[in-house]
């Protein structure tokens, strides 16, 4: 079974927006280390709408830069009740039945599903009983500044399990959850 | 010789600090569903230990008063013995032993002259509201965290909005218990 990861820069206060504001300085060789595990095991992205968005303008654009060819080439599912199509190289818009459907591509075979911020998203998965593991890089500040938090107020309970943690030097966590 | 505060908190690890340990929430006594182990307790005791004066407000001085002085232990005997300073323009007379209200109504102030002349570790459990005027005058010299592994969704939280950026420094981070992280920072240098 393929498994739904998600993967969040996160301030001690939970703000996930924004992370240019906040998560440079403690971008080090740890964290690019991190990262690169996380989506290792992965060949298709999930995201929501504006996320996919904000990186269909960006990413076609930019595909000599690092990570580029492999967000340009990579599968990508996009989470939306409002786009019908998406011009993104190889990207399928998740619509209709989005639970249903994703528990077909979870079924399929291939590798796991990676996330790289998608809140929203996120969150839905997690009421849906679709998301697998919950990734948190926590960098160790109080960003505050009125940016969304990835755990606004009234969501629904949710136990967790820790499956890892790790603390680098710069002071960022390195935690691993799923839902117990 | 000013004295160091130090806030310290359960929360869940969406940060919601309310009603750890009881008292009226929609999930009261949260924390106690989770085991923190032998390692998690020897964390919590040695830390009390180590308070010289509690810092707290109102509510949680109600919560705390209407529960310690009924209890024995090692808990209850510091608690019960050492000086508590109470933020508070409605509280009257405390009951409590050794307990000071600070009631000029400028909380910052009063903070402040009291660690100005405090000798010690001033700890500051809970009190929400209290720990918000605090980390926004920036007069909290370290935090310590215990953070149990479950999303509550609904709560205060432990920063709520923070008008300015707070960046810390992690001194100490372990796990204990059934995935319980124990995190301790500082303010960065």
């Amino acid at each position: 079974m393929r498994k739904i990861k998600a993967h969040f820069f996160i301030s001690l206060d939970g703000v996930v927006e924004s992370p240019d504001k906040w998560h440079f300085p403690y971008f080090d060789e740890e964290m690019g280390a991190a990262v690169g595990a996380g989506f290792a095991g992965s060949d298709a992205m999930l995201m929501g709408r504006v996320l996919y968005e904000e990186w269909a303008a960006y990413w076609p654009e930019h595909a000599d830069e690092p990570f580029g060819e492999v967000m340009n080439g990579m599968k990508k599912y996009v989470l939306s009740t409002t786009l019908t199509s998406a011009d993104w190289n190889n990207t399928e818009v998740v619509s209709g039945d989005v639970a249903g459907t994703l528990a077909e591509i979870k079924a399929a075979d291939g590798g796991d599903i990676a996330m790289s911020g998608s809140g929203t998203t996120v969150r839905w998965l997690l009421r849906n009983g679709l998301l697998d593991e919950l990734n948190l890089l926590v960098h160790p500040v109080v960003v505050g500044d009125g940016l969304a938090r990835l755990f606004p107020a009234d969501e629904p309970a949710a136990p967790l399990e820790l499956r890892s943690s790790e603390t680098f030097k710069s002071g960022v966590l390195n935690l691993s959850y799923a839902p117990a | 010789m000013a004295a160091r505060i130090v806030v310290t908190e359960f929360v869940s690890l969406d940060g919601v600090m309310e009603a750890p340990g009881g008292e009226e929430f929609k999930y009261p006594g949260w924390s106690f569903e989770f085991e923190r182990g032998d390692d998690g307790n020897r964390f919590k005791l040695d830390e009390t230990m180590r308070a010289d004066a509690l810092l707290i407000g109102r509510r949680t001085y109600e919560s705390f008063a209407g529960a310690w002085p009924n209890r024995e232990g090692e808990f209850a005997d510091k608690f019960n013995t050492m000086p508590k300073y109470v933020v508070s323009t409605t509280l009257g007379e405390p009951e409590w032993n050794n307990t000071t209200v600070l009631a000029s109504g400028d909380a910052t102030a009063q903070v402040r002259e009291l660690k100005e002349r405090f000798d010690g570790e001033l700890q500051v459990p809970g009190s929400h509201r209290l720990v918000q005027e605090l980390i926004a005058s920036d007069l909290v010299d370290q935090i310590n965290l215990m953070v149990f592994p479950v999303i509550l969704g609904t709560g205060k939280k432990a920063f709520e909005e923070a008008p300015e950026r707070r960046n810390l420094q992690l001194k100490d981070s372990k796990v204990v218990g059934n995935g319980v992280l124990v995190v301790t920072y500082e303010r960065a240098a």
